[in-house]
């Protein structure tokens, strides 16, 4: 299984404790709300009980009398739920006196062995009167005038009242958390996104480093990301620094054995038969092989080394220059459209391309070389095309095929390895372009090489 | 023509050496780049033979001392390093052709030809003066379409007055042209040699510029 993001795991982390967090504190909440009320709802008929007892007396027949007004017009209605009652304790359920609200309803007193007394002489429970109503009495038992006859004075409330405003506070604090958590995952998803930013941001640079865009990771980045960027352009370095090293090291064993090579070709060439033909042959095999393999070297440490931009115009224009000394008799021009062209690849191959092109092309010219740089727009992947023609002689289509062998020389008495040709066609094959001979406007030779480019924003 | 071979490996420069006396030039050698540069500083050759990779000092450094210098002459840059970078920095100090290694000597030979014949201005290989026509790639020279034996000292000393037709070219200038550092520069040896010239080929064809030099 793949590693959550890290936007996810945040997120995940986040959304547990705020779940956590906000289930105990509107557990909370709701039963302090509910302790309130309660407590409240019992503070009102403790208020009303001692109003109810101080309203009634017991008169010199050991009557009861006063008419208790409790002030709250809820006594007054039937069936509201809200009553008072004072009978004889011996007698509860014969009250003497009791509220408006009364009709003919039972009380639902349970007996003392059930509820007791306290030490205050009173006792509170709920009497369930229907579906979803409950009533909670509070009674009091107490001593009136002179008279030893234990009184019990009852007031009864509506509870299911409270029930509703507590399942309201608790709608009401469920909606809120809920728009609360919500409104928090959100914020904190766009905090994540907004906080995690560079991360997208250096792998867009390394993306651009892959593109060939940039040789480096370019930008600004946070503390926490900084470290990271300076170890990837340290690691970049240490690629390119490690294939030079290699290249170089594979270069030098081949230069030394060509001056060796040249001193024992030229040894053997004058008697050249026998032994010192087979000498002769043999170096030249070798001579073969170590251009073949210092170019294989040269391909394989490029392969997979990220990050080369080469722009085309200097490098034509240097080559040209140098191609133009070494044949002042022919004229090498060269013309490309304002575009500034970025070659995707080493400049070393670049040069090799173009050099030996333009060098082959000047070498068997008549008069003139023209070299000529444009993009081609493709579909994925951007190309550049360097068309070289010369009005030499050119060469039959035949011959063009057995050109771009390695070490074939069609012309063996114009001087050069014969390798120039191959290594076009082989730098070409590598970069995923493409390279093909055909006949110029003149009758000539016209080279056509495809190279990736990059697109310059 | 004299000519200058800096080159580290002792075979190759011998074998280069003698090939080049054989080709009827005369030569001085250098073993390191110390040496070399300081002969192309103060000798006047025709041409130089320059490998890159010297010890002492390198190629490139020489090359780019001497043109610094002022000294023109034609450089021929031996290289092991045939990648176009290495071309450019060499053409770019100053030279004016190169040879890859491993080579025949006999390449390094058609190259130096042509460079020492384009250094004159002249862009073909047979130069014709008059009835005289000097041919450097065959090494002779024809009188009237007839080929004239030549000993390798007549065949020098007319193929250098005829590289620079024209110009007056004094006894001082063509005795270091034409022998090596070691010659005694006061001997009379140009005055035979241009007698026995103007009685091969036709008393005319070398002019004595009296109190300044020959010309042709």
């Amino acid at each position: 299984m793949a590693p959550r993001s890290l936007a996810s795991r945040l997120l995940v982390v986040m959304g547990l404790w705020l779940t956590v967090a906000l289930l105990v504190t509107g557990i909370l909440l709701s039963t302090l709300f509910r302790n309130n009320a309660e407590s409240n709802f019992q503070g009102l008929l403790l208020a009303h009980a001692y109003n109810l007892m101080g309203a009634i007396d017991i008169n010199d027949k050991g009557e009861l009398t006063g008419t208790p007004n409790l002030g709250d017009p809820r006594f007054l209605t039937p069936l509201s739920g809200w009553y008072w009652s004072v009978s004889a304790a011996k007698t509860p359920q014969v009250p003497a006196l009791h509220s408006a609200s009364i009709t003919d309803e039972k009380l639902g007193i349970p007996s003392t062995n059930d509820k007791p007394f306290n030490k205050l002489f009173r006792r509170t429970y709920d009497v369930n009167n229907g579906p979803e109503i409950t009533i909670q009495h509070l009674e009091a038992q107490l001593y009136l005038g002179e008279s030893d006859t234990l009184y019990q004075v009852l007031v009864a409330g509506n509870k299911s009242k409270i029930e509703e405003a507590i399942s309201d506070f608790n709608r009401t604090l469920l909606m809120f958390f809920t728009a609360f958590g919500l409104g928090t995952i959100l914020a904190s998803y766009f905090a994540i996104r907004f906080g995690l930013k560079p991360l997208g941001e250096t792998a867009r640079a390394l993306h651009e480093i892959r593109d060939g865009k940039s040789e480096v990771l370019q930008g600004t980045f946070p503390r926490e990301i900084e470290p990271l960027a300076e170890e990837i352009n340290a690691l970049i370095e240490a690629n390119k620094s490690v294939t030079e090293r290699a290249r170089t090291q594979v270069g030098n064993l081949a230069h030394a054995l060509k001056t060796p090579l040249a001193v024992i070709q030229n040894e053997v060439r004058k008697p050249n038969k026998g032994l010192a033909k087979k000498v002769d042959e043999q170096t030249k095999i070798m001579q073969s092989q170590i251009t073949t393999y210092l170019d294989r070297a040269r391909i394989a440490a490029q392969r997979g080394v990220i990050g080369h931009r080469t722009p085309v115009t200097p490098i034509v224009e240097k080559i040209a220059r140098v191609v133009q000394k070494l044949s002042p008799d022919i004229k090498v021009n060269w013309k490309s459209n304002e575009e500034e062209i970025v070659f995707k690849g080493e400049e070393q191959d670049l040069e090799e391309v173009v050099g030996n092109l333009l060098e082959n092309a000047a070498r068997f010219a008549k008069s003139e070389v023209v070299l000529t740089l444009s993009p081609v727009f493709g579909k994925k992947v951007e190309f550049f095309q360097l068309v070289i023609e010369d009005d030499g002689p050119g060469i039959s289509e035949n011959n063009r095929n057995m050109a771009m062998q390695r070490g074939k020389r069609l012309d063996e008495t114009n001087p050069g390895s014969g390798l120039g040709l191959s290594i076009v066609q082989d730098i070409a094959s590598e970069y995923g372009g493409n390279f093909e001979l055909t006949k110029s406007s003149s009758g000539g030779l016209r080279a056509v090489v495809f190279l990736p480019r990059i697109e310059v924003s | 023509m004299r000519v200058l071979v800096v080159e580290d490996d002792p075979d190759l420069n011998r074998q280069l050496v003698d090939t080049l006396i054989e080709a009827g030039y005369v030569v001085d050698k250098a073993l390191d780049g110390v040496e070399g540069h300081f002969l192309g500083e103060t000798e006047p050759y025709d041409a130089v033979i320059l490998d890159i990779g010297l010890p002492g000092m390198d190629g490139i450094t020489i090359l780019e001392n001497w043109r610094k210098e002022g000294r023109n002459m034609p450089v021929l840059m031996l290289t092991a390093r045939d990648r176009w970078s290495d071309k450019v920095s060499g053409i770019d100090a100053g030279a004016d052709d190169y040879v890859a290694k491993p080579f025949h000597t006999e390449e390094v030979l058609a190259r130096l030809r042509a460079l020492i014949r384009r250094a004159a201005g002249h862009a073909s290989a047979e130069i014709e003066v008059g009835p005289v026509l000097l041919d450097t790639k065959q090494s002779r020279v024809m009188m009237d379409g007839v080929p004239v034996k030549l000993t390798s000292h007549e065949f020098r000393l007319i193929s250098y007055l005829i590289h620079h037709q024209g110009e007056i070219v004094s006894r001082t200038e063509l005795i270091e042209h034409l022998y090596d550092q070691d010659f005694d520069k006061d001997s009379n040896t140009i005055e035979v040699f241009v007698g026995r010239l103007r009685k091969k080929l036709h008393p005319d064809v070398i002019e004595t510029v009296r109190g300044l030099g020959y010309r042709v």
